[in-house]
């Protein structure tokens, strides 16, 4: 949501907390809505009488984007974040001034999100559709709404970081922030909800986001909200336009620096020498990602989430329908395969010269990229597999990752067959936030299309499999059935992928 | 063997745009060979070629005796290759990307830990070998990718601007080095800009332009058929050649 905010939610505790409070509050947006928008369902009355409504949904949305900003004011950077080198070294040398700069910078992020939330636009539509109102206006609001909160997120927080650097031989930031969180606290505790300090500043984003969704919302209500938050979106970006002369180029500082300082990659020395090839490759290329002990915890730590999930909802008796958890798989696994195919693009692909060049054989290479995306598609799959075994007692869910495997594969061959031939005719910028430019923008917005689509498939075969069939028997032999093929398929894919990496030119 | 490196007709298009068009020389044991050009002329696309990073559409290749086009893995066992874009392993310090390469090069790391340990300390990267290589300036992380070259003595080195953001003294130690590697029998194919560099280091030189080599032989062999006068630099020639008609 906020590059430039990057540090502050990453690195210190109270970031890490507002970021799983924006997990844990997107879950929920995408598992309550069913019950919300038909207006009539039976709460929980555990939740009614908790005040768990549309409006404080949308309270606690607003707050979590006025929380966000407060901690950029007092904890982030006294510095802007360049995504690419060249912005940095070359765009500001030229006669640019700082308000272009910072105007364009934050629409042209804005205008990116639009890439990214086309697969959320794909599925939200069929539910509103379903659930609210069978008209397109809801699902072009909310296509349209997606990249003004963007837009107006982003530029809170870049306002709240050019204070920063304003005042950044003061202590005014600090001390302003926390008054303002004291003062909130307090009179929140004073009214008994969310005080008007902490909601008011994200309401514009809320409204649309939510509000969506319900049904007792109408149209008219819904198009007024986005005019706010239009009006609101040009307000904050005319504002950053007449407060960007407070900032200077030296402000400005390329991603990677940042990323270096943060201290991402601190981590032990490891031993690469190898007897064998194989060892050293998959050393390096899952080694040091799938099989490292920083992401086996957050594999845990999330396997752990999902079952806590799933008890919660059971014991809460929300009812949660196949069709969004599908949605919610569906988008769940779409992102997380974009952003594991992306780091696979900028720390393996970029080095394809290497293996290339000196290994006798190109199939540890091979083996090592196909195992890790596979990897990355099964954990997504055991997380949801986890949840529904839990959260329907049925066990024959676990066995999802396993029916699902053949489709993984060849949606693995896909995306790597994609990216390689990508790499091969154009030349894989190293400190680019993503490694790629805008066309290969529009290809990851395929790719994340594509394993969105193939979870939906999965997911609902399984679903039908679990629903209709006789016995944890018949499972586990369509278990087996599947595991067989996906060795096979495993093979030709491999074989497929070598030839490739083979016969590219690596530019 | 009379001949380590050798090219002929070698020709490649990109999206039908011709680079190179029949590109030819050869370069013996005991040689360091410059391959010079103005920009886009084709210079990392030939090295490229040698090494089988790129496929070309015709032509032949050989390195060590052996065709690059079929038997890849012979010949690119006696090859060390150095690439133009200072591209390494960000998230590797250089002690690991030095044991990475040397495993995939099938070595173990007692057979070249010592050559390794010497070359460090020409370079003075002592201090570097346990940060990450995304931390290190260009000039340190391009020491460590000629290391990598280097350290298993190849009979071939292809180095696409081997020098870039290097320092004085970093150069020196490398023409040194190299030269050296040379005196042992090796081949070397070298492209640089540094044409200081080149006029201490290369035995001979090619220069590339518009994807045919339009000249080539000793610095002296190459002044005199560019009839610039014994006094004139490398960049003379060079200048001369490319900037006009030929010679």
């Amino acid at each position: 949501m906020a590059k430039n905010g990057l540090n502050p939610l990453l690195k210190r505790s109270a970031g890490r907390a507002v970021l799983a409070l924006l997990f844990a509050l997107f879950v929920f947006l995408i598992a309550v809505p069913p019950f919300i928008i038909r207006g009539v369902a039976p709460y929980p009355s555990l939740l009614t009488n908790a005040g768990l409504t549309r409006n404080s949904i949308k309270d606690a949305t607003g707050a979590t984007l006025t929380v966000t900003i407060i901690l950029t004011l007092i904890r982030g950077r006294r510095e802007i974040a360049a995504s690419e080198e060249a912005e940095h070294e070359l765009l500001l040398a030229l006669p640019v001034t700082m308000a272009e700069y910072l105007v364009g910078k934050t629409l042209y992020f804005s205008f990116q999100t639009l890439f990214y939330t086309i697969p959320l636009v794909f599925f939200a539509t069929p539910l509103l559709y379903t659930y609210v109102e069978p008209s397109p206006t809801r699902p072009l609001i909310f296509m349209l709404s997606l990249p003004l909160i963007a837009l107006y997120s982003e530029t809170l927080v870049m306002l709240a970081t050019l204070a920063r650097i304003a005042l950044s031989r003061t202590r005014l930031p600090e001390v302003t922030g926390y008054a303002y969180l004291a003062l909130s606290g307090i009179h929140s505790l004073m009214v008994s909800r969310l005080s008007p300090l902490l909601t008011l500043p994200g309401a514009p984003i809320a409204g649309p986001m939510i509000d969506v969704f319900s049904r007792r919302v109408d149209t008219y209500t819904l198009v007024v909200e986005f005019l706010l938050l239009l009006a609101s979106s040009i307000a904050m970006v005319a504002l950053l336009a007449v407060l960007s002369r407070v900032t200077h180029p030296e402000n400005i500082r390329p991603l990677y620096e940042m990323l270096r300082e943060m201290g991402l990659w601190k981590r032990k020395t490891v031993r690469l020498s190898d007897a064998s090839i194989d060892g050293a490759v998959r050393k390096v290329i899952l080694g040091l990602s799938i099989t490292s002990s920083r992401h086996l915890f957050l594999v845990g730590t999330g396997l752990a989430f999902s079952s806590l999930l799933a008890v919660v909802l059971r014991g809460l008796n929300i009812s949660v329908d196949a069709l969004t958890l599908s949605s919610f798989g569906a988008v769940f696994l779409a992102s997380e395969a974009t952003i594991s195919t992306a780091f696979t693009v900028q720390r393996d692909l970029s080095n394809l010269w290497l293996y290339r060049l000196y290994p006798a054989s190109l199939k540890p290479l091979t083996r090592s990229l196909m195992t890790k995306t596979a990897v990355y598609y099964v954990e997504g799959l055991l997380l949801l597999a986890l949840f529904r075994a839990v959260y329907d007692s049925r066990p024959a869910w676990l066995l999802l990752p396993i029916t699902a495997l053949p489709l993984m594969i060849l949606a693995t061959l896909l995306i790597l067959s994609t990216l390689v031939r990508i790499a091969s005719r154009r030349r894989l910028v190293r400190y680019s936030s993503r490694g790629f430019y805008m066309v290969e923008d529009l290809t990851a917005t395929a790719i994340m299309g594509l394993s969105g689509l193939t979870a939906i498939i999965v997911l609902a075969l399984h679903e039908l499999f679990v629903e209709y069939s006789t016995g944890f028997l018949n499972v586990f032999m369509l278990a087996t059935g599947s595991g067989l093929i996906s060795v096979l398929l495993w093979k030709i894919s491999e074989d497929i992928l070598y030839g490739q990496i083979w016969y590219s030119d690596v530019q | 063997m009379s001949t380590a490196i050798l090219v002929e007709g070698l020709v490649k298009s990109y999206n039908r745009v011709p680079v190179l068009r029949g590109v030819s020389f050869s370069v013996r044991p005991g040689e360091v060979y410059g391959l010079l050009g103005p920009n886009g002329a084709g210079k990392t696309t030939t090295l490229k070629s040698l090494v089988g990073l790129v496929r070309p559409d015709d032509g032949r290749i050989e390195l060590c005796g052996y065709n690059v086009a079929t038997h890849r893995l012979q010949a690119l066992s006696c090859t060390g290759y150095v690439p133009e874009l200072t591209v390494g392993f960000d998230y590797l310090s250089v002690r690991e990307f030095l044991e990475f390469v040397s495993s995939l090069r099938g070595l173990r790391w007692a057979e070249v830990e010592d050559y390794v340990e010497r070359l460090v300390n020409l370079f003075e990267l002592e201090r570097y070998m346990d940060e990450f290589m995304g931390k290190l300036s260009r000039g340190t992380v391009q020491k460590a990718l000629v290391i990598s070259a280097l350290m298993s003595r190849p009979k071939v080195l292809v180095m696409d601007e081997p020098t870039s953001g290097m320092d004085p003294e970093s150069q020196r130690v490398f023409r040194e080095e190299v030269s050296r590697l040379a005196r042992e029998g090796a081949a070397v194919v070298l492209s640089s800009h540094l044409l200081y560099n080149v006029e201490r280091l290369c035995t001979r030189v090619g220069i590339l332009h518009k994807g045919v080599i339009i000249t080539e032989g000793s610095i002296d062999e190459v002044r005199r058929k560019a009839a610039t006068g014994e006094n004139s630099t490398l960049e003379d020639v060079f200048l001369l050649l490319t900037r006009g008609e030929g010679y």
